[in-house]
């Protein structure tokens, strides 16, 4: 089949996107960036954190939803609240800072309106200039809708959008199973990479259930961790390693078997001998299936997790992404631990995620070089397609009807794109 | 506060001091072995026994084992990290460019009989495939100088946009 794009605009963007392959240019046009921005992250489900990082009422971050810039924050109800971070008055931009805590709420610099952390309009400075009887409950922030799942905070622009559960659909399912790498602890953010690369965001996103690259793009790391660390991620022919596309764009693609439900052990798998000093320490403490579970733990859960069109749920951390051009993005890289867990636990997980992630770790560099190549390499030639078809021989349908295939196939990228269609063709 | 002040500038050293120009010569020459990608010989630069290379996200951490870091290498995993970069098959590392850095604005303190620290500003250029990039950090150094050959014994980058949004990146600071 052959993509016809020439000419395409507006509702004829679903042509560039054929069931094997897509056209470079959904990478490259900086139309279809501006309608991405409004078809997609205006009107789905982002998600904006997770509530660990919200321990006190006060407590706040700034991100962003697509180009719009939003605070996150709870309230003196305990409320998570998703507020555009954009004064009512004259347009500033009410907070800078990456993170903190406040009081009462968020003063604009300009005129100092302030608003409450619920983003109601709290006071006025010389309100002599305005008519007595203002109505500030309508110049409150906007705020968007937001709900949660398993502690994992979306929220979106559209007040019509289904709801997340509906939304979620069985990723639900994968959510679940990815928090049971809490080891029964409640799992806890314990700090984040924030970086920037210059590739399409769907570059990224492609990515998540990409297992074909992992031993060729990260060769420097497979060589650089101990061996058993290397063999657990030794997937290339493993038949049990599969991938799934779910339904509305979320996908799944399992490295590691074994750690697909951390509850499950059937007691054969050795501890790595890395944690020996960890196993150690925490022996005297901990009943022997208590420290199993909480080892067997330390990478995360054994797939990722990709839930169009911003989240990542990836073995042990939560990866958030943010489109702010048609060839930059911005991604977070959270890093999970245990809430009330052992110091030491925590701290190996630090130390994992430093090893592999962020802006110097060793396997995030490897990949922004060759998302920022795929950029710069698919402008040689906008019309030539891009391939999603790897797997398509030997895809099958599962039981709950689900396409799977090998985790080295893009059955996953091929769901995102079935979702990319639907959502850029539909009038709304 | 007053007391630390006082007790700082009697630790202080000129930079005319020999040993302080021994250490700042040290830093230069790290400088110059960092932007030629010499890792292995940089890698020569530090101190035998327990060393500390750290690029921190916030500048207020001390206890950087109990936080998450752009880098926190030991030396077991500093060496690791030197493997990383002479395997020829890191794509980022293979893809820098070039890179020209500045280290200036010195200060060196006695911290020990045989330690100083080293502060200093460190402006990285970086080309790219058309691209300037410029990183911008202020630079602590804890250098040995017990033998003739003073060495490295921790070193703590502090970028000026760590709690921001960074690049990612091929090449070390």
């Amino acid at each position: 089949m052959s993509i016809d794009v020439a000419g395409r605009t507006g509702s004829d963007w679903g042509s560039l996107v054929a069931a094997d392959r897509v056209s470079a240019r959904v990478y490259l046009d900086p139309e279809i960036y501006e309608a991405e921005l409004e078809r997609i992250f205006y009107k789905t489900w982002n998600c904006v954190g997770h509530e660990s990082e919200f321990p006190e009422r006060g407590s706040f971050k700034t991100r962003a939803v697509g180009r719009r810039p939003v605070i996150v924050c709870r309230d003196r109800n305990d409320q998570i609240n998703v507020l555009l971070n954009r004064c009512r008055h004259r347009g500033a931009l009410l907070c800078e800072k990456p993170d903190g805590a406040v009081a009462g709420g968020f003063t604009c610099p300009y005129h100092s309106w302030s608003y409450a952390l619920d983003g109601r309009l709290r006071g006025i400075p010389y309100p002599d200039g305005y008519p007595r009887d203002i109505d500030k409950s309508r110049l409150g922030l906007r705020r968007l809708r937001v709900e949660t799942y398993a502690g994992l905070i979306f929220a979106t622009f559209d007040e019509n959008a289904e709801p997340l559960a509906g939304f979620l659909g069985s990723a639900r399912r994968w959510i679940d199973l990815f928090m049971k790498q809490g080891a029964g602890y409640p799992v806890k953010v314990q700090g984040a990479f924030k970086f920037r690369y210059q590739a399409n965001w769907k570059i990224q996103l492609e990515n998540v259930t990409d297992g074909y690259h992992f031993p060729l793009v990260h060769r420097s790391w497979m060589a650089n961790v101990d061996a058993q660390t290397a063999e657990m991620l030794s997937f290339m022919k493993d038949p049990e390693a599969v991938t799934y596309g779910l339904e509305n764009g979320h996908s799944v693609g399992i490295f590691v078997p074994e750690h697909v439900d951390l509850n499950e052990d059937d007691g054969t798998e050795a501890l790595q001998d890395r944690f020996g000093d960890l196993v150690a320490d925490l022996q005297p403490g901990l009943p022997p299936e208590r420290l199993r579970r909480l080892v067997r733990s330390l990478h995360g859960a054994g797939f990722n997790l990709n839930v169009f069109p911003n989240l990542a749920l990836s073995m042990g951390f939560i990866r958030l992404l943010n489109p702010v051009a048609v060839d930059a993005t911005d991604n977070e890289h959270m890093v999970l631990g245990y809430e009330g867990g052992p110091e030491g636990a925590n701290r190996e997980r630090l130390r994992i995620h430093e090893h592999f992630q962020g802006p110097f770790g060793f396997g995030t560099p490897d990949d922004s070089e060759v998302w920022a190549r795929v950029q710069r390499g698919a402008a040689a030639d906008p019309d030539m397609p891009i391939l999603i078809d790897r797997g398509l021989n030997r895809e099958e349908m599962s039981d709950e009807g689900h396409p799977r295939s090998h985790v080295t196939d893009e059955t996953g990228m091929r769901e995102a794109y079935r979702m990319w269609k639907r959502l850029m063709t539909d009038a709304g | 506060m007053q007391a630390e002040a006082w007790a700082d500038a009697e630790r202080k050293l000129a930079l005319a001091d020999p040993v302080a120009l021994s250490a700042i010569e040290l830093i230069y020459r790290e400088a110059r072995l960092l932007d030629d990608q010499r890792y292995r010989d940089w890698d020569e630069l530090w101190a035998e026994g327990e060393t500390r290379y750290v690029v921190p996200m916030r500048r207020e951490v001390v206890d950087y084992d109990a936080t998450l870091n752009f880098i926190n290498d030991d030396s077991p995993m500093r060496r690791r990290r030197v493997d990383r970069m002479t395997s020829g098959h890191a794509g980022a590392v293979n893809a820098v460019g070039r890179t020209v850095r500045t280290v200036s604005r010195f200060a060196v303190d006695r911290i020990g009989d045989h330690e100083l620290r080293v502060t200093s500003t460190e402006i990285v250029v970086a080309y790219k495939q058309g691209d300037h990039q410029v990183w911008a950090a202020e630079l602590t150094h804890h250098i040995l100088s017990a033998d003739d050959r003073p060495c490295i014994r921790a070193k703590i980058v502090h970028l000026v946009d760590a709690e921001h949004t960074v690049r990612t990146c091929g090449f070390l600071l």
